[in-house]
């Protein structure tokens, strides 16, 4: 953790409890975390360690038994639906697995939903950054059908670049792409991080895709178990082996 | 396969419910009409059964067949002589007779000298009979009539005026004005109910002083001596009546009036119950393309489940038959529903007829089981017969389909019905150019013609609609800078154009009748409203408020007012050209062109004599006369000829034969006045002499003073109650087609739910989703409403055109109506979206967006 920068998230004992009595389960058993602006973390776990428990709730999707999570200084936890989704709106960006894009509105215009649904005008300069970034120019005026899995995901971060967001949550934004697209995404992921100062946090049972990140954090039965700074693939192989229980490992 | 066809339901519930309502709306109104005439069926059964005399003897004219069953064109001032009461009682064939009279100008009056009850059913009086076994009426409270000072009401007229027995009651009479007896006994018929009107019953010699005269009945019942048959007795009687010249005469037994009762009732009925039960087959026709559209989405859904099955080995047939056995049970299920439902439906009807004035009798609920039948057939046909096309699509799913992920329907090019529908629509085109080149005398074959031009028509906007939505919304999607809200919105009613235009075409067809009739209604309100400006230079007319002639007291009370120039009067009676019938007025030569203008081409008013008429050019034209030429005609006394010695233009009701008045009483007609007319001498002093004539008039309830205005309020009320009855009817098939906006919109919410979801992730407010949904539904209902409004309005137009020739002279295009409609029609799709859009708003982001 880096003291001289502002946390963009910062989470203090966050559970999160399904059901009550004999059938609770419990998805988060406490967790407190903070991704300092500019970094790019990614949070793996097995399967039902709670790390996309963990994102929908940082991203004030799901809400949380007990705990506070600040996004960018603002406690999150108590807030209205309408609150929350003009939250969503102008400080978090998406990137989802799979169904990133709205199929009706071509690349452009999926970039410029969010901004559209909220009535903003988007900053054209920042707009024509982050499409040449991603490298979409010449794709703008293609619906979602007419693009590949990766141009798909290249233009749902561009959409969640677009509104210059406090912060974008990727929800294992490669786990329906071949390698070589799968790179390309996550080199785009690292360029907004190194280029643009982006905070990301990403979900993933990568190894590779998590090596892209600047920290890695690890979960296992709701709990934080483990961090690794500048990480490398065979690490967190490494890592991931020795936290996962028999049979459940992640490919 | 059973299984899986069930479960799925259990399983789709919600989603069918929707479904199944819509089936069921359309069963409801189709036995709900069948519960309706059936139940009015058996209570007039009742009436066929009723007790009659063995015979009945009444006088009748010329010009009704001995068939007729004594319902002579004025039947109650036709007499027989009382004298003839006896004789016939004496006959042996005979065990008793007795006279009988009747009228229907006995109004019962309320506490402020108003008529009782609404202006249309006669009020009728007859003379008490006495004899269990030949009437239907039986004494339920106090006792029969003696007396001039005694008379018995029905039930239900005691129940309207709140009278009970011992009350004094106001009664008009013809001879001796308003009287006020004491009611000594309650009456009842021996049928449940009534049939609408007032009815009072005096002693026979009371009944006869009142509104006959002396020495006179309007009819004879006699009853025959045991053992001798209704035939006989019939024949013994004719046998007497030979020896007698008292003019044409019916003689019918009970039988024969009981059957003639029956096939008259069943003849209406027919009609009533066949216009019905089109408006609920409209609704289920509009209900078909909901049909279509729930299993096509239901199976769009389920391709990969069906795949699966498929997969697992489960043949072509074995799929399409669990979706048709789906469909089955949804419309059995439908067909119970609205069974149920069919009950509420007749008691709705039977409101709606009575509100348009025919009072029908208390009836008991019949439910034959042919409407059993019906409502099984119709209910589990209809929606397997939908299923059909969805049913087939899902056979021909690959079991592969179970491994892909996205379940995209099949985008099927929209060409092939696009030229279909235009083909249709460019063959309704010269059907309705022939329509209205058929000559204008055969406008039933016209309006038949045009009626196919307008399916054709209808059927081919429906097939068009698919391509119509993409482009209509393209369009729109093109004029938006912006993704925001909108333009998804628009999108959204775009991506499947078939979905869409099929909700769209329910609506456009109910919209259509409607806007059609609404064209047609106000064009003939329109046209009269015209006529009588045209025709009537009175300043007022004074007609009877029950449709029926007036005495000739009226005209005698007013001839000398004050303040006016010209007080007139007009007879009409019937008559017959070969099997034709016509009306001929009779006018007061001098006077008549004061009060109605009627254009002159040959010939005139004036020259009128004895034995000679006027004609209209069209009925000059229809029989092949000319001036000069004589017409043999039958009158009501018998066979004669008129000499036509002009020509006029027909203007609307004015039409057929004008005669002078010597010349209308010699052919039969009776001293009543069809109406007074009269002009006002000083145009300043017009309402001085309205309240005059009002005053002259005050003790003849049935006569009412009417300006121009006030007959035309008169004929528009009329036309609102038609208005309302039609539109009442065809409000079944639009709430169907709104049901189907709800049920589609739900559907494609569930369809959409992660598109939703994501939506809501990037930022999209609950509201902003409920404003999404609305507005897709808006655009639909906009679609359709406009297309329909379309539709009725060309086809409204060209119906005018055609019933130009029967008095819908003028086009009177309602635009404030019309417009009425397209707002109405579009606000009702929003209301349709509030719920599928509260359900999209409510949907959790978390299900939609993680993956399964």
């Amino acid at each position: 953790m880096t003291e001289d920068r502002k946390p963009a998230i910062a989470a203090v004992d966050v559970r999160k409890v399904y059901g009550s009595g004999e059938t609770a389960v419990v998805a988060l058993a406490g967790i407190s975390l903070d991704v300092p602006q500019g970094q790019f973390a990614a949070v793996m776990g097995p399967s039902g360690s709670g790390k996309s428990t963990l994102m929908h709730c940082l991203a004030g999707l799901d809400s949380v038994t007990s705990g506070s999570i600040e996004l960018d200084g603002t406690e999150i936890t108590e807030l209205s639906d309408n609150k929350l989704t003009q939250l969503r709106r102008e400080q978090v960006g998406f990137i989802f697995q799979s169904f990133n894009l709205i199929p009706t509105l071509n690349a452009l215009e999926n970039i410029r939903l969010p901004m559209d649904i909220a009535g903003q005008r988007p900053d054209q300069a920042w707009l024509d950054t982050v499409i040449d970034t991603v490298g979409l120019r010449d794709r703008l005026t293609h619906r979602p059908s007419e693009l590949s899995g990766g141009q798909q995901q290249r233009v749902a971060a561009a959409r969640a670049l677009a509104s210059r967001p406090t912060i974008i949550f990727a929800d294992e934004p490669t786990g329906n792409l071949d390698s070589k697209s799968g790179g390309e995404v996550l080199g785009f992921l690292r360029k907004s991080v190194d280029e643009l100062g982006q905070t990301i946090v990403m979900v993933t049972h990568e190894a590779i895709a998590a090596s892209y990140a600047d920290r890695v954090i690890f979960l296992a039965d709701g709990f934080l178990v483990d961090e690794l700074f500048e990480p490398t693939p065979e690490r967190v192989f490494d890592r991931m082996k020795s936290l996962d229980t028999p049979g459940k490992a992640a490919v | 396969m059973w299984r899986a066809a069930y479960r799925n339901i259990v399983a789709h519930r919600l989603r069918l419910a929707l479904t199944t309502l819509t089936v069921a709306l359309g069963i409801a109104f189709v036995a709900g009409t069948n519960i309706f005439t059936d139940s009015l069926q058996s209570s007039f059964d009742s009436l066929v059964a009723q007790p009659r005399p063995d015979v009945t003897v009444s006088p009748r004219t010329e010009l009704d067949q001995p068939g007729d069953g004594g319902t002579a064109i004025d039947g109650s001032a036709l007499t027989l002589p009382q004298g003839l009461v006896n004789e016939l009682a004496d006959i042996p064939a005979a065990e008793a007779a007795y006279g009988r009279v009747t009228s229907d100008r006995a109004y019962v009056l309320d506490a402020n000298g108003d008529i009782l009850g609404p202006d249309g059913p006669p009020a009728r009086v007859t003379s008490w009979v006495g004899i269990d076994e030949a009437s239907p009426l039986r004494i339920t409270e106090g006792a029969p009539p003696v007396g001039p000072d005694q008379v018995a009401v029905l039930v239900a007229t005691a129940e309207e005026g709140g009278f009970s027995v011992g009350d004094e009651i106001s009664i008009a009479t013809d001879n001796a004005g308003v009287v006020s007896p004491t009611i000594s006994g309650l009456v009842s018929r021996t049928l449940s109910g009534g049939l609408g009107g007032t009815l009072v019953v005096f002693d026979f010699a009371t009944t006869q002083q009142y509104y006959l005269a002396p020495d006179l009945v309007n009819s004879i019942g006699v009853m025959a001596a045991p053992g001798v048959s209704q035939d006989a007795l019939a024949s013994a009687i004719t046998g007497v009546l030979e020896t007698k010249d008292l003019g044409p005469i019916s003689v019918q037994t009970g039988q024969e009036s009981a059957d003639e009762a029956s096939e008259r009732i069943e003849e209406g009925f027919r009609f009533l119950n066949t216009f019905l039960l089109a408006f609920g087959f409209l609704a289920l026709f509009v209900a078909t393309f909901l049909i279509v559209n729930t299993f096509t989405m239901l199976i769009a859904q389920r391709t990969r489940e069906l795949a699966l099955l498929r997969a697992i080995g489960a043949s072509r047939r074995q799929v399409f038959g669990s979706v048709l056995l789906e469909a089955a049970l949804i419309g059995a299920l439908a067909s119970v529903i609205g069974l149920a439902g069919g009950v509420l439906v007749s008691y709705g009807l039977r409101a709606l007829v009575d509100r348009i004035g025919a009072t029908l009798p208390a009836a008991p609920l019949v439910i034959e089981n042919s409407t059993l039948i019906l409502a099984a057939v119709v209910g589990i046909g209809v929606t397997v017969l939908s299923a059909l096309g969805p049913a087939k699509r899902a056979a021909t799913i690959a079991p592969v389909a179970a491994m892909r992920s996205d379940s995209a329907p099949s985008s099927r090019s929209l060409r092939r019905s696009f030229v279909i529908g235009i083909s249709f629509i460019a063959l309704a085109i010269p059907f309705a150019i022939a329509s209205l080149n058929i000559s204008a005398d055969e406008t039933q074959q016209r309006a038949a013609v045009l009626g196919a031009s307008a399916v054709l028509a209808i059927i081919g906007t429906v097939l068009i609609t698919p391509t119509l939505a993409d482009l209509l919304f393209g369009w729109i999607r093109g004029a938006y800078r912006t993704s925001g809200v909108s333009k998804l919105a628009v999108e959204n009613a775009r991506r499947n154009p078939r979905r869409t235009s099929a909700t769209a075409s329910a609506l456009s067809i109910g919209l259509a009748l409607m806007t059609a009739v609404t064209v047609i209604g106000t064009s003939a309100r329109t046209s009269i409203g015209t006529v009588i400006e045209q025709t009537i230079g009175a300043d007022f007319v004074i007609t009877n408020s029950a449709f029926r002639p007036l005495e000739p007291k009226v005209y005698q009370s007013v001839k000398d007012v004050p303040g006016a120039d010209v007080v007139t009067y007009i007879r009409t009676v019937p008559l017959e050209v070969g099997e034709e019938r016509f009306t001929l007025t009779g006018v007061e030569t001098e006077y008549i062109s004061d009060v109605i203008d009627v254009q002159v081409t040959a010939g005139s008013l004036e020259d009128l004599a004895l034995g000679t008429a006027l004609v209209d050019s069209e009925t000059a034209t229809t029989l092949g006369v000319g001036p000069g030429d004589t017409v043999a005609a039958t009158f009501v006394n018998g066979p004669g000829s008129l000499r036509i010695v002009g020509i006029y233009e027909p203007i609307g009701f004015l039409q057929g034969f004008f005669a002078t008045m010597p010349t209308v009483m010699s052919i039969g007609a009776l001293e009543r006045d069809t109406g007074v007319y009269i002009t006002a001498s000083d145009e300043s002093q017009v309402e001085a002499l309205r309240a005059e004539l009002n005053r002259r008039i005050d003790g003849i309830p049935e006569a009412q003073v009417q300006d121009q205005a006030d007959i035309k309020r008169e004929i528009n009320q009329q036309f609102d109650v038609l208005f309302i009855f039609v539109y009442a009817l065809l409000g079944l098939s639009i709430l169907v087609a709104f049901l189907g906006i709800v049920n589609t919109l739900s559907l494609s919410v569930y369809e959409r739910f992660r598109e939703i979801g994501l939506l809501r992730a990037v930022g999209m407010t609950r509201r902003q989703i409920r404003r999404m949904i609305s507005t897709e539904a808006l655009w639909i209902a906009v679609l359709g409403t406009l297309l329909g409004t379309t539709i009725g309005l060309i086809y409204g137009t060209l119906f005018q055109r055609i019933l130009a020739t029967e008095g819908i002279t003028y086009l009177d295009i309602p635009w404030l109506q019309i417009g009425f409609f397209i707002i109405a029609g579009s606000a009702g799709g929003l209301v349709a979206s509030i719920w599928p859009a509260w359900r999209a708003s409510r949907m959790r982001i978390l299900s939609a967006i993680s993956t399964e």
